[in-house]
């Protein structure tokens, strides 16, 4: 029997691995952390499509400019729509001065939590004394 | 990522970062095993794996080669099946490897990279399936004038590069990722707790011949048993351990002896090592040192590694003679020094390098080579030595080794760190005719430190000639040492063919003239010709794999390196893995297990096994983002000329704009860091006392503490008042009394040449001539006869800033009179 021809543009995790010059045990970690999807076609014949490929450069991308597996995930999955939408989420209420609250997710990463705690105690200071210069104004005079 | 125990205390449990599920560890166990003798280790490790995921899974066990390390072989056992391993040129391994994954089959990868690292990975494990891989492998030994001490990598420790990304995904776990340079490879995930992670064991046997042999360790509770003559058996013994620290052996017996084992390999020819202690060569000659000690200050050694480190510098600026010349260099990404040239060790400068040592804290990333080069510069065209004081954790040593290379000054490393780089310290003071010990940060620094120190420029042999007479074809490699340090014992191994009788001869020059001894290749009843041989495969991969600075391509369309001085390295390193039948980065083991009933195209779940963060290193150094030393950081880094590739880096990283912490810089230590030493012991005493001799020998008048009630620490005390002529005779004789009750005198223990310099003072002193009673002491002192009373607990006053008032000094002496 005369199999089905893939659609253009689908490859297997070899074509995928040496179109990229991704080695595919990287590929499979990518999968598996949930930087990129699985494979479109899965079991016997799995395929992998251009939208794998593009991923994967995006991914080499960012990790060239120094950003973490663990942020480029957060990052890729900024514009996805979110699978948890009707379950409850908990949220921290940080109130940064008496007339501004802040909410945050209970469940963010600690990087971006440090990050994020981080600007929150600039913009802190800010407001309670708006003549002072801000801690990264005075470090980019440094630079 | 936590959860609430019933006490309501937080406790870490492992999750996957997306789903929060509790995560299904793959490796249930490690369990280490195999022979341990002067010559090097033979090991098997066994991996216990076991899914508990509902699909297949690739599970990726990244792990440290021992020193002078390489992989031979592993074996794949289960239900129904046991599958050995092959070696094969890289590209080929991963090509089978790859396929066997498609097929659905089960399958072992084996791989090298840079830094000794080791990714193993087993693909298509089943849902509730148990897998044991039996890995086989060779290891070095360090090794002392009187044994050995064997360190096995349980953990992987974090390393520093400028160039590595590391945060924290999950609180108390962090991951590092390396650049493109280091290939493929994949590092454990760290966690603070290694409590729920996979057990670990070891049943080891370790033989040294000689008397009074004692095994014991200072990273574990051990149980021995002592076997047939000088072989013993040594277990874990609790019932299992963690995965967060080396284990680490110690072998030694009460003498120096001089080993030959070896004899007949697989391939016909005979296999020797020599073991010979440095006593053969001679005695330690007195002579003048030139010496820069280089100090790391990085983050990763805050706290108690640093305080160690710290407190064997003031050991070794203690035991500096008069004569000495030194410098200190302290370095994290940026270099501070002590004085700009080296410096004669008087009274003046000692304590500048005190109140220097002092000021010293950690922080920042771990620019080793930039420390070094500054010792060198400081060291001139007039030689001498660099004694390096680090934990080693760096990635990228091969790079670091380069640049070490072009320098050509001798370097001697002590390591402190509870996970293991002594792979890179023993390579890096190899390389340059220096000689290299590892501590752990919770043991006792004094002994090695000051054994260490005491061979440091002062070599008992040089220009050292090795050749085997009598055998028509006979090679020695690697090439020993031309140069011979006290303390220290060479190994040599020897290849030999046919039946013609062996003879090593060694000729050397040392202080009293020209020297030359024959050593017999005649091995003992037990044949370890095999064994002998595959140790020196390992020794000569580990020298060459650390001139390669790239990882091979594993790309079909590319070829392995692009430059032709590479090519030809991957060449030679091929030709050696073949001949010896061992793992490098240029070869891998591969096998793959068919079955029958194996489903093709199933994308395995890849999961890597975490591991412990090693004891005593802090989370923080390396993954708790603190902004304000992370834009400090990067604008020093910025600011510096020397490093513009990395300010370049670090430059397009920063981009505050989008509030994204790309790099991590280093957290400031607290004040508190320095405080973590607990109550002092006997030793931590003397280690004080020693580390306030002053030029003459004589110690300072007064100790005023900064912190009274704390802990007395060489940092927290403060000179004053060393004028005063009679303070410093009675505190003299009141260290040599604290030093002589412990057992130090003229002629033993480590504290030997203290206590000489010590009784120099107090015979040379005008004050010992005019006065019949201090005479009396000195005199009894100068026999090993000490007053009976607690001098030590008389030390510890003094060393808290108590002034010590002479009747009272004098009425102590006085009743213990005979």
């Amino acid at each position: 029997m005369e199999q089905e021809k893939p659609p253009i543009g689908w490859m297997s995790l070899r074509e995928l691995a040496q179109r990229t010059g991704c080695p595919a045990r990287t590929i499979r970690f990518y999968i598996a952390r949930g930087l990129l999807p699985g494979p479109i076609k899965a079991g016997r014949d799995a395929k992998y499509g251009p939208e794998h490929e593009r991923r994967i450069r995006e991914i080499r991308r960012l990790q060239a400019r120094g950003l973490t597996l663990a942020e480029i995930a957060f990052r890729l999955g900024e514009h996805s729509p979110s699978d948890t939408a009707l379950s409850a989420t908990l949220w921290w209420r940080i109130e940064v001065a008496p007339d501004l609250v802040v909410h945050l997710r209970h469940d963010m990463p600690p990087w971006r939590r440090h990050l994020i705690d981080h600007w929150l105690k600039q913009l802190q200071r800010l407001l309670q004394n708006p003549q002072e210069p801000s801690h990264k104004e005075s470090n980019h005079e440094q630079v | 990522m936590s959860k609430s125990n019933t006490n309501g205390a937080v406790t870490f449990v492992p999750t996957l970062a997306n789903t929060e599920q509790p995560l299904a560890l793959s490796l249930q166990e490690l369990l280490l095993t195999g022979r341990i003798t002067p010559a090097g280790a033979k090991l098997h490790v066994r991996h216990t794996f076991r899914s508990a995921h509902d699909k297949p899974v690739e599970v990726v066990y990244a792990f440290m080669l021992p020193r002078d390390g390489a992989l031979r072989r592993f074996r794949i056992v289960g239900k129904d099946f046991r599958v050995n391993s092959e070696l094969k040129p890289v590209k080929e391994a991963v090509r089978e490897y790859e396929q066997a994954l498609e097929q659905g089959s089960l399958a072992g990868l084996a791989r090298t990279y840079r830094d000794g690292l080791v990714n193993l990975n087993l693909g298509n494990l089943r849902p509730d399936e148990t897998v044991v891989v039996w890995l086989e492998l060779l290891a070095g030994v360090e090794l002392h004038e009187r044994g050995f001490r064997f360190r096995f990598p349980f953990t992987v420790a974090p390393a520093y590069h400028s160039q590595m990304r590391a945060v924290e995904v999950a609180p108390g776990v962090g991951e590092i990722e390396l650049p493109e340079e280091f290939g493929d490879v994949l590092l454990p995930t760290w966690t603070q707790d290694a409590q729920k992670l996979h057990a670990v064991g070891f049943n080891l046997k370790v033989s040294l011949p000689g008397t009074n042999v004692e095994i014991s360790s200072p990273s574990h509770a051990v149980r021995v048993r002592q076997g047939e003559k000088d072989r013993f058996e040594v277990s874990l013994a609790p019932e299992r351990d963690v995965p967060n620290r080396d284990l680490v052996l110690d072998a030694r017996s009460r003498e120096s002896l001089q080993l030959v084992s070896g004899g007949p390999a697989s391939n016909g020819k005979r296999y020797f090592a020599v073991n010979i202690p440095a006593s053969v060569f001679g005695k330690v000659p007195e002579a003048a040192r030139r010496i820069v000690f280089v100090l790391d200050r990085s983050g990763s050694m805050a706290g108690l590694p640093l305080e160690q480190a710290k407190r064997a510098l003031l050991a070794c600026l203690g035991a500096l003679s008069e004569k000495d010349q030194f410098s200190i260099v302290a370095f994290d990404h940026q270099v501070e020094c002590s004085t700009p040239n080296l410096v004669l060790a008087d009274a003046k400068h000692r304590e500048q390098a005190r109140e220097f040592l002092g000021s010293i804290d950690s922080r920042g990333g771990t620019e080793l080579a930039q420390g070094i080069q500054a010792a060198a510069s400081i060291l001139g065209d007039g030689g001498g030595d660099v004694l390096v004081i680090t934990d080693g954790q760096v990635f990228g040593t091969e790079d670091i080794l380069a640049s070490v290379r072009k320098l050509g000054v001798r370097i001697h490393a002590l390591g402190i760190g509870s996970a293991s780089q002594d792979r890179f310290l023993a390579q890096l003071a190899r390389e340059s005719k220096g000689i290299s010990r590892f501590l752990t940060p919770r043991e006792r620094v004094s002994d090695a430190t000051l054994e260490l120190f005491a061979a440091v420029g002062r070599p008992v042999a040089d220009q050292v000639r090795w050749q085997i007479v009598g055998p028509a074809e006979a090679r020695i490699a690697p090439e020993p040492s031309s140069l011979i340090h006290a303390g220290s014992t060479v190994l040599v191994f020897v290849e030999v063919t046919g039946d013609d009788p062996a003879v090593l001869q060694v000729s050397w020059l040392s202080p009293e003239g020209a020297k030359q001894t024959e050593i017999p290749l005649n091995a003992g009843t037990v044949q370890d010709g095999e064994i002998i041989r595959l140790m020196q495969g390992a020794r000569l991969i580990n020298d060459l794999e650390s001139r390669i600075t790239v990882m091979p391509s594993i790309r079909e369309t590319e070829s392995e390196v692009s430059s032709k001085e590479e090519q030809k390295l991957f060449q030679s390193l091929k030709q050696l893995s073949q001949e010896y039948g061992l793992a490098s980065r240029a070869m891998a083991l591969v096998a793959v297990v068919q079955r029958t009933d194996d489903v093709p195209g199933q994308l395995p779940h890849t999961q890597v096994v975490p591991v412990g963060l090693p004891q005593d290193v802090e989370f923080g150094a390396y993954f708790r983002s603190n902004l304000y030393s992370f834009t400090a950081y990067s604008a020093r880094l910025i600011r510096r000329r020397s490093s513009r590739a990395q300010a370049k880096y670090l430059c397009s990283a920063l981009d505050l704009s989008t509030w994204d912490p790309m790099v991590y810089g280093f957290p400031v230590a607290s004040e508190d860091d320095s405080d973590q030493s607990s109550d002092q012991s006997s030793e931590d005493v003397l280690f004080t006392l020693a580390g306030l001799l002053e030029p003459d020998g004589g110690m300072p008048a007064r100790i005023i503490a900064s912190s009274a009630g704390k802990p007395v620490t060489a940092k927290r005390v403060q000179l004053r008042g060393k004028k005063d002529a009679e303070g410093r005779w009675l505190a003299t004789a009141l260290a040599l009394m604290c030093f002589l009750q412990h057992g130090h005198t003229l002629h033993s223990g480590q504290y030997r040449h203290h206590v000489q310099r010590l009784l120099d003072y107090l015979q040379n002193s005008p004050l010992t001539i005019a006065d019949s009673r201090k005479q009396d002491l000195v005199a009894r002192l100068s026999r090993g006869e000490v007053p009976t009373g607690d001098w030590e607990q008389l030390s510890r006053r003094w060393l808290q800033g108590e002034v010590i008032r002479a009747d009272e000094f004098w009425a102590r002496v006085n009743v213990s009179q005979p």
